[in-house]
Protein backbone atom coordinates (compact mmCIF):
# COMPACT_ATOMS: atom_id res chain seq x y z
CA UNK A 1 0.00 0.00 0.00
CA UNK A 2 2.69 2.16 0.53
CA UNK A 3 4.47 1.32 -1.94
CA UNK A 4 1.50 2.07 -4.54
CA UNK A 5 1.13 5.63 -2.66
CA UNK A 6 4.80 6.44 -3.38
CA UNK A 7 4.30 5.50 -6.91
CA UNK A 8 1.05 7.55 -7.24
CA UNK A 9 2.87 10.03 -5.79
CA UNK A 10 5.68 9.92 -8.44
CA UNK A 11 3.14 9.72 -11.51
CA UNK A 12 1.81 13.33 -9.53
CA UNK A 13 4.84 14.88 -9.42
CA UNK A 14 6.30 13.72 -12.93
CA UNK A 15 3.38 14.87 -14.30
CA UNK A 16 2.77 18.45 -12.91
CA UNK A 17 6.66 19.03 -13.77
CA UNK A 18 5.47 17.74 -17.28
CA UNK A 19 2.03 20.07 -17.50
CA UNK A 20 3.16 23.21 -15.31
CA UNK A 21 5.86 24.26 -17.82
CA UNK A 22 3.21 23.77 -20.46
CA UNK A 23 1.27 25.66 -18.93
CA UNK A 24 3.34 28.56 -18.11
CA UNK A 25 3.87 28.54 -22.05
CA UNK A 26 0.59 28.78 -23.22
CA UNK A 27 0.00 31.64 -20.14
CA UNK A 28 3.00 33.49 -21.29
CA UNK A 29 1.83 32.73 -25.06
CA UNK A 30 -2.43 33.21 -24.83
CA UNK A 31 -3.34 36.59 -26.52
CA UNK A 32 -0.22 37.57 -28.11
CA UNK A 33 -0.64 37.99 -32.03
CA UNK A 34 1.10 35.13 -33.95
CA UNK A 35 1.38 37.92 -36.85
CA UNK A 36 2.88 40.58 -34.66
CA UNK A 37 6.33 38.72 -33.93
CA UNK A 38 9.74 41.14 -34.79
CA UNK A 39 10.49 40.89 -37.84
CA UNK A 40 13.75 39.38 -39.13
CA UNK A 41 14.39 42.56 -41.15
CA UNK A 42 14.76 45.03 -38.37
CA UNK A 43 18.08 46.11 -37.93
CA UNK A 44 19.06 44.63 -41.25
CA UNK A 45 19.58 46.71 -44.80
CA UNK A 46 16.13 47.03 -46.51
CA UNK A 47 15.13 44.48 -49.78
CA UNK A 48 16.25 46.46 -52.59
CA UNK A 49 13.47 46.57 -55.02
CA UNK A 50 13.15 48.83 -58.48
CA UNK A 51 9.32 49.00 -59.06
CA UNK A 52 6.95 50.74 -61.44
CA UNK A 53 4.03 53.03 -60.42
CA UNK A 54 0.92 51.76 -61.52
CA UNK A 55 -0.58 54.47 -64.04
CA UNK A 56 2.61 55.83 -65.71
CA UNK A 57 4.84 52.78 -65.29
CA UNK A 58 7.10 55.45 -63.82
CA UNK A 59 10.45 53.21 -62.19
CA UNK A 60 10.91 53.84 -58.42
CA UNK A 61 13.78 52.43 -56.92
CA UNK A 62 14.70 51.88 -53.16
CA UNK A 63 18.40 52.95 -54.14
CA UNK A 64 17.97 55.52 -55.75
CA UNK A 65 16.29 57.34 -52.34
CA UNK A 66 19.20 56.19 -50.16
CA UNK A 67 19.85 59.92 -47.97
CA UNK A 68 16.00 60.03 -47.22
CA UNK A 69 13.81 57.96 -44.94
CA UNK A 70 11.49 55.94 -46.82
CA UNK A 71 8.01 55.23 -45.01
CA UNK A 72 6.82 51.48 -47.22
CA UNK A 73 3.17 50.58 -46.89
CA UNK A 74 1.94 47.42 -48.51
CA UNK A 75 -1.94 47.15 -49.42
CA UNK A 76 -4.33 46.65 -51.59
CA UNK A 77 -7.69 47.81 -52.41
CA UNK A 78 -9.64 44.55 -51.70
CA UNK A 79 -8.39 44.70 -48.09
CA UNK A 80 -10.61 46.85 -45.39
CA UNK A 81 -8.34 47.40 -43.20
CA UNK A 82 -5.92 49.40 -45.74
CA UNK A 83 -8.97 51.50 -46.58
CA UNK A 84 -8.94 52.98 -42.65
CA UNK A 85 -5.48 53.29 -42.63
CA UNK A 86 -5.39 55.15 -45.87
CA UNK A 87 -6.27 58.39 -45.28
CA UNK A 88 -3.89 58.29 -42.11
CA UNK A 89 -1.18 57.69 -44.46
CA UNK A 90 -2.30 60.27 -46.86
CA UNK A 91 -1.81 62.91 -44.20
CA UNK A 92 1.04 61.98 -43.54
CA UNK A 93 2.98 62.16 -46.20
CA UNK A 94 1.60 65.82 -46.99
CA UNK A 95 2.75 66.81 -43.90
CA UNK A 96 6.26 65.01 -43.63
CA UNK A 97 6.34 64.50 -47.44
CA UNK A 98 9.63 66.95 -47.61
CA UNK A 99 11.78 64.56 -44.83
CA UNK A 100 10.01 61.11 -45.25
CA UNK A 101 9.26 59.63 -48.77
CA UNK A 102 6.16 57.83 -48.66
CA UNK A 103 6.15 54.39 -50.97
CA UNK A 104 2.32 52.08 -51.30
CA UNK A 105 3.79 49.08 -52.50
CA UNK A 106 0.39 47.24 -54.31
CA UNK A 107 -0.26 43.73 -53.33
CA UNK A 108 -1.83 41.74 -55.85
CA UNK A 109 -4.38 44.25 -57.45
CA UNK A 110 -4.65 45.53 -60.95
CA UNK A 111 -4.06 49.34 -62.12
CA UNK A 112 -8.01 50.03 -62.79
CA UNK A 113 -8.79 48.92 -59.45
CA UNK A 114 -5.96 50.79 -57.51
CA UNK A 115 -6.94 53.93 -60.12
CA UNK A 116 -10.95 53.91 -59.11
CA UNK A 117 -9.60 53.58 -55.65
CA UNK A 118 -7.23 56.24 -55.36
CA UNK A 119 -9.62 58.52 -56.74
CA UNK A 120 -12.18 57.80 -54.71
CA UNK A 121 -9.92 57.77 -51.57
CA UNK A 122 -7.29 59.99 -52.18
CA UNK A 123 -3.92 59.99 -53.14
CA UNK A 124 -0.69 61.51 -51.46
CA UNK A 125 2.74 59.32 -52.75
CA UNK A 126 3.74 57.02 -55.11
CA UNK A 127 1.54 53.25 -55.53
CA UNK A 128 3.94 50.57 -57.00
CA UNK A 129 2.73 47.56 -58.50
CA UNK A 130 4.28 44.13 -57.35
CA UNK A 131 3.63 41.71 -60.14
CA UNK A 132 4.40 37.71 -58.75
CA UNK A 133 4.91 39.64 -55.28
CA UNK A 134 8.46 38.80 -55.10
CA UNK A 135 9.13 42.14 -53.14
CA UNK A 136 6.59 40.96 -50.49
CA UNK A 137 7.89 37.79 -50.01
CA UNK A 138 11.68 39.68 -49.31
CA UNK A 139 9.95 42.01 -46.72
CA UNK A 140 8.21 38.78 -45.29
CA UNK A 141 4.47 40.27 -45.83
CA UNK A 142 1.90 38.14 -44.52
CA UNK A 143 -0.99 39.58 -44.34
CA UNK A 144 -1.58 43.10 -45.38
CA UNK A 145 -1.43 46.06 -44.14
CA UNK A 146 1.73 46.46 -42.99
CA UNK A 147 4.22 49.14 -42.52
CA UNK A 148 8.18 49.16 -42.72
CA UNK A 149 10.00 52.33 -41.79
CA UNK A 150 13.67 52.32 -43.61
CA UNK A 151 16.15 54.89 -42.26
CA UNK A 152 18.36 57.11 -44.60
CA UNK A 153 20.81 54.37 -44.56
CA UNK A 154 18.45 52.19 -46.45
CA UNK A 155 18.34 49.81 -42.63
CA UNK A 156 14.88 48.88 -41.77
CA UNK A 157 14.29 50.66 -38.45
CA UNK A 158 10.84 49.03 -37.49
CA UNK A 159 8.02 47.31 -39.10
CA UNK A 160 4.22 48.06 -38.48
CA UNK A 161 1.40 45.01 -38.86
CA UNK A 162 -2.59 46.03 -39.23
CA UNK A 163 -3.58 49.25 -39.69
CA UNK A 164 -1.92 51.98 -37.95
CA UNK A 165 -2.94 55.05 -36.32
CA UNK A 166 -2.13 58.53 -36.77
CA UNK A 167 -0.72 58.34 -33.38
CA UNK A 168 1.53 55.23 -33.75
CA UNK A 169 2.57 56.73 -37.43
CA UNK A 170 3.91 59.64 -35.67
CA UNK A 171 5.76 58.19 -33.80
CA UNK A 172 7.41 56.02 -35.68
CA UNK A 173 8.12 58.66 -38.16
CA UNK A 174 10.18 60.95 -35.04
CA UNK A 175 11.97 57.77 -34.25
CA UNK A 176 13.46 57.91 -37.96
CA UNK A 177 13.79 61.47 -38.02
CA UNK A 178 15.68 60.85 -34.67
CA UNK A 179 17.76 58.46 -35.99
CA UNK A 180 18.61 60.05 -39.52
CA UNK A 181 19.81 63.09 -37.13
CA UNK A 182 23.94 63.31 -36.54
CA UNK B 1 -4.93 -17.25 -7.27
CA UNK B 2 -7.77 -15.19 -6.77
CA UNK B 3 -5.08 -12.04 -7.28
CA UNK B 4 -3.07 -13.31 -9.81
CA UNK B 5 -6.50 -13.46 -11.82
CA UNK B 6 -7.29 -9.86 -10.96
CA UNK B 7 -3.69 -8.91 -11.83
CA UNK B 8 -3.88 -10.81 -15.29
CA UNK B 9 -7.32 -8.88 -16.01
CA UNK B 10 -5.95 -5.66 -15.08
CA UNK B 11 -2.24 -6.22 -17.14
CA UNK B 12 -4.83 -7.00 -20.24
CA UNK B 13 -6.87 -4.11 -19.82
CA UNK B 14 -3.54 -1.98 -19.90
CA UNK B 15 -2.20 -3.99 -23.11
CA UNK B 16 -5.38 -3.61 -24.87
CA UNK B 17 -5.94 0.46 -24.32
CA UNK B 18 -2.08 0.34 -25.36
CA UNK B 19 -2.47 -1.36 -28.58
CA UNK B 20 -5.46 0.93 -28.81
CA UNK B 21 -3.37 4.37 -28.09
CA UNK B 22 -0.96 2.83 -30.90
CA UNK B 23 -3.18 1.91 -33.98
CA UNK B 24 -4.93 5.26 -33.48
CA UNK B 25 -1.44 7.01 -33.72
CA UNK B 26 -1.30 4.52 -36.61
CA UNK B 27 -3.71 5.81 -38.37
CA UNK B 28 -2.99 9.39 -37.70
CA UNK B 29 0.13 9.09 -39.24
CA UNK B 30 -0.63 7.19 -42.04
CA UNK B 31 -3.41 9.53 -43.24
CA UNK B 32 -1.29 12.89 -42.70
CA UNK B 33 1.12 11.20 -45.18
CA UNK B 34 -1.29 10.29 -47.88
CA UNK B 35 -2.78 14.09 -47.37
CA UNK B 36 0.84 14.96 -48.10
CA UNK B 37 1.47 12.92 -51.41
CA UNK B 38 -2.00 14.33 -52.73
CA UNK B 39 -1.16 17.94 -52.30
CA UNK B 40 -0.12 19.45 -55.68
CA UNK B 41 2.78 21.41 -56.53
CA UNK B 42 2.63 24.75 -59.05
CA UNK B 43 -0.35 23.35 -61.34
CA UNK B 44 0.55 23.12 -64.74
CA UNK B 45 -0.61 25.79 -67.18
CA UNK B 46 -0.66 28.36 -64.21
CA UNK B 47 1.57 31.79 -65.78
CA UNK B 48 4.78 32.08 -64.14
CA UNK B 49 4.28 36.32 -64.17
CA UNK B 50 6.31 39.09 -62.29
CA UNK B 51 9.73 40.12 -62.45
CA UNK B 52 12.81 38.20 -62.53
CA UNK B 53 14.44 37.30 -58.99
CA UNK B 54 17.15 40.11 -57.62
CA UNK B 55 19.79 37.48 -57.55
CA UNK B 56 22.60 39.34 -55.85
CA UNK B 57 19.98 40.31 -53.18
CA UNK B 58 19.54 36.47 -52.37
CA UNK B 59 23.27 35.28 -52.93
CA UNK B 60 23.90 38.45 -50.04
CA UNK B 61 21.66 36.38 -47.58
CA UNK B 62 22.76 32.96 -48.67
CA UNK B 63 25.37 32.81 -50.26
CA UNK B 64 26.56 32.20 -54.12
CA UNK B 65 24.25 28.94 -55.50
CA UNK B 66 25.59 25.54 -53.97
CA UNK B 67 23.53 23.16 -56.27
CA UNK B 68 23.31 22.76 -59.64
CA UNK B 69 20.55 24.47 -61.65
CA UNK B 70 17.13 22.18 -61.73
CA UNK B 71 15.06 22.29 -64.66
CA UNK B 72 11.99 20.24 -66.21
CA UNK B 73 10.25 17.34 -64.02
CA UNK B 74 13.24 17.68 -61.21
CA UNK B 75 12.31 21.27 -61.00
CA UNK B 76 8.65 20.60 -60.31
CA UNK B 77 9.32 17.69 -58.00
CA UNK B 78 11.63 19.63 -55.91
CA UNK B 79 9.66 22.51 -56.03
CA UNK B 80 7.02 20.95 -54.31
CA UNK B 81 9.36 18.88 -51.87
CA UNK B 82 10.49 22.09 -50.37
CA UNK B 83 6.93 24.18 -50.47
CA UNK B 84 5.85 21.66 -48.17
CA UNK B 85 8.21 22.58 -45.45
CA UNK B 86 7.21 26.30 -46.21
CA UNK B 87 4.14 27.83 -44.05
CA UNK B 88 1.50 29.84 -46.05
CA UNK B 89 1.52 33.43 -44.23
CA UNK B 90 -1.85 34.23 -44.81
CA UNK B 91 -3.77 30.19 -44.39
CA UNK B 92 -4.30 28.94 -41.12
CA UNK B 93 -1.43 25.92 -40.77
CA UNK B 94 -1.77 24.84 -44.61
CA UNK B 95 1.63 24.41 -46.19
CA UNK B 96 2.49 26.50 -49.39
CA UNK B 97 2.42 23.25 -51.46
CA UNK B 98 -1.00 22.87 -49.83
CA UNK B 99 -2.84 26.33 -50.05
CA UNK B 100 -4.40 27.77 -53.31
CA UNK B 101 -4.12 31.31 -52.00
CA UNK B 102 -2.26 33.93 -54.05
CA UNK B 103 0.59 34.03 -51.83
CA UNK B 104 1.14 30.55 -51.78
CA UNK B 105 1.45 30.79 -55.29
CA UNK B 106 3.88 33.39 -55.44
CA UNK B 107 5.98 31.50 -52.89
CA UNK B 108 6.08 28.40 -54.60
CA UNK B 109 7.65 30.66 -57.92
CA UNK B 110 9.87 32.44 -55.94
CA UNK B 111 11.22 28.70 -54.12
CA UNK B 112 10.67 27.56 -58.47
CA UNK B 113 13.19 30.18 -59.56
CA UNK B 114 15.56 29.96 -56.77
CA UNK B 115 16.14 26.26 -57.22
CA UNK B 116 16.17 27.29 -60.92
CA UNK B 117 18.97 29.74 -60.31
CA UNK B 118 20.63 26.50 -58.22
CA UNK B 119 20.45 27.53 -54.75
CA UNK B 120 20.12 24.48 -52.50
CA UNK B 121 17.26 23.25 -50.56
CA UNK B 122 18.72 25.22 -47.47
CA UNK B 123 19.88 28.01 -49.42
CA UNK B 124 16.05 28.58 -50.19
CA UNK B 125 14.78 27.87 -46.58
CA UNK B 126 16.98 30.57 -45.64
CA UNK B 127 16.33 33.13 -47.67
CA UNK B 128 12.26 32.43 -46.88
CA UNK B 129 13.41 32.28 -43.23
CA UNK B 130 15.35 35.83 -43.61
CA UNK B 131 12.01 37.45 -44.53
CA UNK B 132 9.27 35.89 -42.45
CA UNK B 133 11.26 34.69 -39.85
CA UNK B 134 11.55 31.02 -38.49
CA UNK B 135 7.84 31.10 -38.58
CA UNK B 136 7.62 30.13 -42.23
CA UNK B 137 9.52 27.34 -41.39
CA UNK B 138 7.19 23.93 -40.88
CA UNK B 139 9.71 21.67 -39.47
CA UNK B 140 11.15 24.02 -37.04
CA UNK B 141 15.26 23.69 -36.73
CA UNK B 142 16.73 21.42 -33.89
CA UNK B 143 18.27 24.07 -31.63
CA UNK B 144 17.58 26.25 -28.57
CA UNK B 145 14.20 25.88 -27.18
CA UNK B 146 12.92 24.03 -30.25
CA UNK B 147 14.69 20.78 -29.14
CA UNK B 148 11.95 20.28 -26.62
CA UNK B 149 9.88 19.40 -29.40
CA UNK B 150 12.32 17.28 -31.29
CA UNK B 151 13.44 15.56 -28.64
CA UNK B 152 10.08 16.32 -25.59
CA UNK B 153 7.71 13.33 -27.17
CA UNK B 154 10.70 10.42 -27.26
CA UNK B 155 11.41 12.00 -23.27
CA UNK B 156 7.58 11.84 -22.50
CA UNK B 157 7.26 7.97 -23.81
CA UNK B 158 10.54 6.62 -22.34
CA UNK B 159 8.83 8.43 -18.95
CA UNK B 160 5.75 6.64 -19.66
CA UNK B 161 6.82 3.59 -20.23
CA UNK B 162 8.64 4.01 -17.76
CA UNK B 163 6.05 3.81 -15.06
CA UNK B 164 3.97 1.62 -16.72
CA UNK B 165 6.46 -1.58 -16.16
CA UNK B 166 7.20 0.22 -12.48
CA UNK B 167 3.39 -0.13 -12.08
CA UNK B 168 2.98 -3.23 -13.53
CA UNK B 169 5.81 -5.00 -11.75
CA UNK B 170 5.03 -3.73 -8.74
CA UNK B 171 1.55 -5.26 -9.03
CA UNK B 172 2.76 -8.62 -9.42
CA UNK B 173 5.04 -8.27 -6.91
CA UNK B 174 3.24 -7.09 -3.96
CA UNK B 175 -0.35 -7.71 -3.44
CA UNK B 176 -2.44 -4.43 -2.61
CA UNK B 177 -3.27 -4.63 1.03
CA UNK B 178 -6.41 -2.98 0.19
CA UNK B 179 -7.67 -6.53 -1.88
CA UNK B 180 -7.21 -8.61 1.23
CA UNK B 181 -8.39 -6.06 3.94
CA UNK B 182 -11.34 -5.96 2.42
CA UNK B 183 -13.06 -9.52 1.38
CA UNK B 184 -15.16 -9.19 -2.00
CA UNK B 185 -19.01 -8.94 -1.55
CA UNK B 186 -20.84 -11.54 -1.92
CA UNK B 187 -24.43 -10.10 -1.03
CA UNK B 188 -27.11 -11.53 -3.48
CA UNK B 189 -28.54 -8.57 -6.10
CA UNK B 190 -31.48 -6.54 -4.86
CA UNK B 191 -33.48 -7.69 -7.91
CA UNK B 192 -33.88 -10.97 -8.84
CA UNK B 193 -33.62 -10.04 -12.93
CA UNK B 194 -29.90 -8.77 -12.32
CA UNK B 195 -28.79 -11.72 -9.83
CA UNK B 196 -27.64 -13.83 -13.16
CA UNK B 197 -25.66 -10.82 -14.54
CA UNK B 198 -24.47 -10.06 -11.01
CA UNK B 199 -23.02 -13.57 -10.43
CA UNK B 200 -21.40 -12.90 -13.93
CA UNK B 201 -19.42 -9.89 -13.27
CA UNK B 202 -18.33 -11.19 -10.08
CA UNK B 203 -16.85 -14.32 -12.55
CA UNK B 204 -15.33 -12.05 -14.86
CA UNK B 205 -14.23 -10.28 -12.14
CA UNK B 206 -12.99 -12.54 -8.76
CA UNK B 207 -12.95 -15.40 -11.35
CA UNK B 208 -15.26 -17.65 -9.18
CA UNK B 209 -16.97 -20.39 -11.41
CA UNK B 210 -20.75 -19.17 -11.41
CA UNK B 211 -19.91 -16.32 -9.66
CA UNK B 212 -20.23 -18.06 -6.40
CA UNK B 213 -17.06 -17.89 -3.54
CA UNK B 214 -15.21 -21.09 -3.25
CA UNK B 215 -16.57 -21.04 0.69
CA UNK B 216 -20.06 -20.76 0.11
CA UNK B 217 -19.33 -23.92 -2.75
CA UNK B 218 -17.84 -26.22 -0.08
CA UNK B 219 -20.56 -25.35 2.72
Amino acid sequence: MKSARKLHRGILVGGLLVVLPLLFLFAKSFGNDPRALRSPLVGRQAPPFSLRTYDEGKPVSLAALRGKPVVVNFWATWCEPCKREHGVLTRAAQRYGDLVQFLGIVYEDEPERIAAFLQRYGSGYPALLDVGGKTAIAYGVGGIPETFFIGADGTVVSKFTGPISAEELEARIAQLLVAEAP
Amino acid sequence: MKRGTLHHFRRRRILRLILGVLSILVLVLGLAARADEAAGACAEGEACAGQPIDRDFVVRLVGPPQGTPLEGEALAAKTHEVSLLLRCPTCQGSSVADSPSSTALNMRREVEDLLALGFTEDQVLAYFEAAYGQFVLLRPKAEGLNLLVWIGPGILLLLGAGILVVYLRRGEEEPEAEEVAAPPTTAPADDDDLEPWVLRVRELAYGWPGGVPPEEERS
